[in-house]
């Protein structure tokens, strides 16, 4: 029982992650595909936070502190890094969608596909 | 394995030998006939006493050509321009059947 | 002088990052003035990426460490790993800096003709400059998330790049399936960065591999990050993005984004040559890498033959082309656990890859380049309309002809050294292979007269009678590659020593590029 509520993360991380690989593939909306691009990335972004974690670990914001067991601050730097870069690809991704629906007047992926082949 | 030793295929070996077959073919080229009578039959294109039609139909396409090669291979050629769908869903199922094959590859391979 | 050599690495990176930032502030001063700063920028990376390549050559394997004074300083004291992001340069960085850096400079010197007349060029040169600052960042770190966030920096610049002519629809539509493809893969990348992180405590890339354990985890890993670098290269099957993406790229920026898919596969080689190295089942891998490389290379060249569209076609031939690399690369790979065939013929396959990697990014870079210029003479891109323009635009002919013969294989090319090496490599682990290779490089060829008859012999068409050849930055951004085409091809021998064969030894050499971080810090 503690090792499925230890593990309920990773079950989370795995479930999201699923969940956006779904709509990513099958969705042809292209703002929906973009949805399904950023429940991937928070998917990953809850990975990195949930591994950081230590057993009753405090918060990490002391330096040099003796005999307080912290959990892992590397990991919320790394997420915090991928959350802004996540802002910033969601940002060109749906600048793109908008310039593809005033060049088709369609946001359907097979509709709005000028190029194949 | 050094390039050195297949000296034949030398770059410079192959650049000299370039140049003298120029040579050579200039020498026999500045045999032939220099002159010719501008402006009348001889500077003619010769398409076996046909007329010559204007340059637009004279000039063979880029979709004729290989023609033949593309009937020939229709059955390869077919389902791979189908797959080439250009909708993103497709292209994002490929990159997951990518991830799935090289995860199935290396959990299966034994330490060789 | 001794201070730009010790911090060269950081430069490289750093200086075309604020440069970039700055363009939008000098194109406040004119159009002129912006122009002269970009270049004068992208020289001076040049210029550091070769002290950065001298002193690799001389003085080994360059450690640079952001923060301290040496890799093994750390606050607080009583951590004892690698904590601070470090560039480690091997011989892989510096020779993939060079292909960077020379890329960019001759791309950015045909763009200040060919981009007259478009508006928002500031924010054409940041996005150029940012997108040099990421290739040289992937190529020099030795930090994994450092490669990650540098990574997903490539992609949005060469995603925004790509989409810059907004005016046209596939233009915008190639941008979109970038951004979405890429930002995909780096985001598999990050899983399995969280991966090691979880495992080892450690994100250090020489650090991670003397820790690697090779688990069932490390598998998983090892998957992700094959699938996404891949995708990110442009191998079949996950080649599907190229073709969209490159044909619209404006301007001189199709050969530094295909400069950026080449610096994504040499990502690919630094996973799975340094970190992981022969700690994994190489035969699988390698073959896996085979297999990828056949496809990429026959159902490149077979698609390429279809096409109507010039820069399609060129287009297709890239992914031809990396087929070839990776055929290299994987025959290396596949053999890397036994020392005697290493020796024989696995080091020779590398450094073919590699010499290819080099050769493809002149001679590929000058060819789209070409195809680039034919759209901005004629104002199509559709081989059905051209005809006759060899008469008229010389030099593209010339330049073209010397990338066509190069790109076949026709000696005395630089193309034919570096895919005799693959051939002779790769017959001797399977002669199908090289038979394979052969088919496809004929089939190159064939294409490439089919452009050149299409588009540059036949009579002078009515249409085209006024058009004039291209301006002269453009002809000097192709010369720079076509001359560095002819210099690779008249003597191959001295670049393979001088830049090639140490680039392979340091991808072999997995054990110095742990040693250098882990063992003498």
């Amino acid at each position: 029982m503690t090792s499925l509520v230890v593990n309920a993360p990773f079950v989370a991380v795995a479930a999201l992650a699923c969940v956006g690989l779904y709509i990513m593939v099958t969705q042809r909306d292209l703002i929906k595909i973009v949805m399904g691009v950023t429940i991937l990335e928070s998917a990953v972004n809850l990975f990195l936070v949930s591994l950081g974690y230590r057993n009753e670990g405090a918060a990490p914001g002391f330096t040099h502190a003796s005999g307080t067991h912290m959990v892992l601050p590397v990991p919320q730097a790394l997420t915090l890094t991928s959350i802004v870069i996540g802002v910033a690809t969601t940002a060109l991704m749906l600048t793109l969608v908008i310039l593809i629906y005033r060049h088709t007047g369609e946001t359907d992926a097979e509709k709005s596909r000028r190029v194949k082949g | 394995m050094d390039i050195r030793i297949l000296a034949f295929w030398a770059p410079v070996v192959c650049l000299i030998a370039f140049l003298v077959l120029i040579a050579v073919t200039y020498a026999f080229r500045s045999r032939g006939e220099s002159k010719h009578k501008q402006g009348t039959e001889q500077e003619k294109v010769f398409l076996s006493g046909e007329d010559m039609p204007d340059a637009g139909m004279r000039h063979v396409r880029a979709h004729n050509i290989y023609w033949g090669f593309f009937e020939s291979l229709k059955q390869y050629y077919d389902p791979l321009i189908r797959a080439h769908t250009g909708i993103v869903n497709d292209y994002l199922m490929w990159l997951i059947g990518v991830v799935a094959i090289a995860g199935i590859v290396i959990l299966t391979a034994g330490p060789w | 002088m001794d201070a730009l050599t010790t911090h060269a690495p950081i430069l490289a990176i750093a200086v075309p990052l604020a440069a970039a930032f700055l363009t939008p502030l000098v194109g406040r001063l004119g159009a002129k003035v912006r122009n002269v700063f970009v270049v004068a920028i992208l020289l001076f990376v040049e210029f550091l990426v070769f002290t950065v390549v001298r002193q690799v050559l001389t003085a080994g394997i360059q450690v640079y460490t952001l923060g301290a004074t040496a890799a093994g300083l750390a606050i607080p004291e009583s951590h004892i790993v690698p904590v601070r992001i470090i560039l480690e340069v091997d011989g892989l960085g510096a020779f993939l800096g060079i292909i960077a850096a020379t890329v960019a400079l001759s791309g950015a010197v045909y763009s200040l003709s060919a981009m007259r007349g478009e508006s928002g060029q500031d924010r054409f040169y940041t996005l150029l400059l940012l997108l040099t600052a990421s290739m040289l960042g992937i190529q020099y770190t030795g930090d994994l998330f450092n490669l990650f966030v540098f990574l997903e920096i490539l992609s949005i610049s060469g995603a925004a790049l790509a989409a810059f002519r907004t005016r046209f629809v596939d233009a915008v539509e190639g941008g979109f399936k970038y951004v979405i493809v890429s930002t995909v893969s780096a985001l598999l990348v990050l899983l399995s960065i969280g991966i090691f992180y979880g495992q080892y405590n450690l994100l250090n890339i020489a650090a991670v591999s003397d820790a690697m354990r090779y688990t069932l985890l490390d598998k998983i890993a090892l998957a992700l990050l094959i699938g996404a670098l891949l995708t990110k290269s442009g191998a079949v099957p996950s080649h599907w993005w190229v073709p969209d993406t490159y044909t619209p790229a404006p301007a001189g920026t199709s050969p530094i984004i295909y400069a950026s898919s080449l610096t994504c596969l040499g990502a690919a080689l630094r996973i799975v040559f340094s970190l992981y190295g022969v700690k994994m089942t190489v035969s699988a891998v390698g073959w896996l890498v085979i297999v990828a490389g056949l496809l990429s290379m026959f159902i490149g060249v077979t698609m390429a033959l279809r096409q109507t569209d010039i820069k399609r076609l060129m287009t297709y031939h890239v992914i031809s082309q990396e087929g070839y690399m990776l055929l290299g690369f994987g025959v290396g790979l596949a053999v890397l656990g036994d020392p005697q065939a290493v020796a024989a013929y696995g080091r020779e396959a590398i450094a073919g890859g590699l010499f290819h990697v080099l050769n493809n990014a002149f001679f590929k870079g000058l060819l789209l380049l070409t195809g680039e210029a034919l759209f901005f003479a004629l104002g199509t891109r559709d081989l059905d309309r051209m005809g006759g323009m060899g008469r008229t635009m010389k030099w593209t002919c010339a330049f073209f002809i010397i990338g066509a013969l190069a790109i076949s294989g026709i000696p005395p090319m630089n193309g034919f050294a570096s895919k005799l090496m693959i051939y002779e490599t790769s017959y001797q682990l399977n002669p199908m292979l090289a038979i394979v290779a052969l088919i496809v490089s004929i089939m190159t060829l064939a294409s490439f007269t089919k452009v050149f008859q299409a588009a540059f012999t036949g009579p002078g068409l009515p249409e085209y009678r006024d058009v004039k050849p291209v301006p002269l930055s453009m002809k000097v951004g192709m010369g720079v590659l076509a001359a560095g085409t002819l210099f690779f091809s008249l003597f191959p021998q001295l670049v393979l020593d001088t830049i090639v064969y140490p680039a392979t030894d340091a991808l072999l050499n997995q054990t110095m590029y742990i040693g250098v971080i882990m063992g003498g810090s």
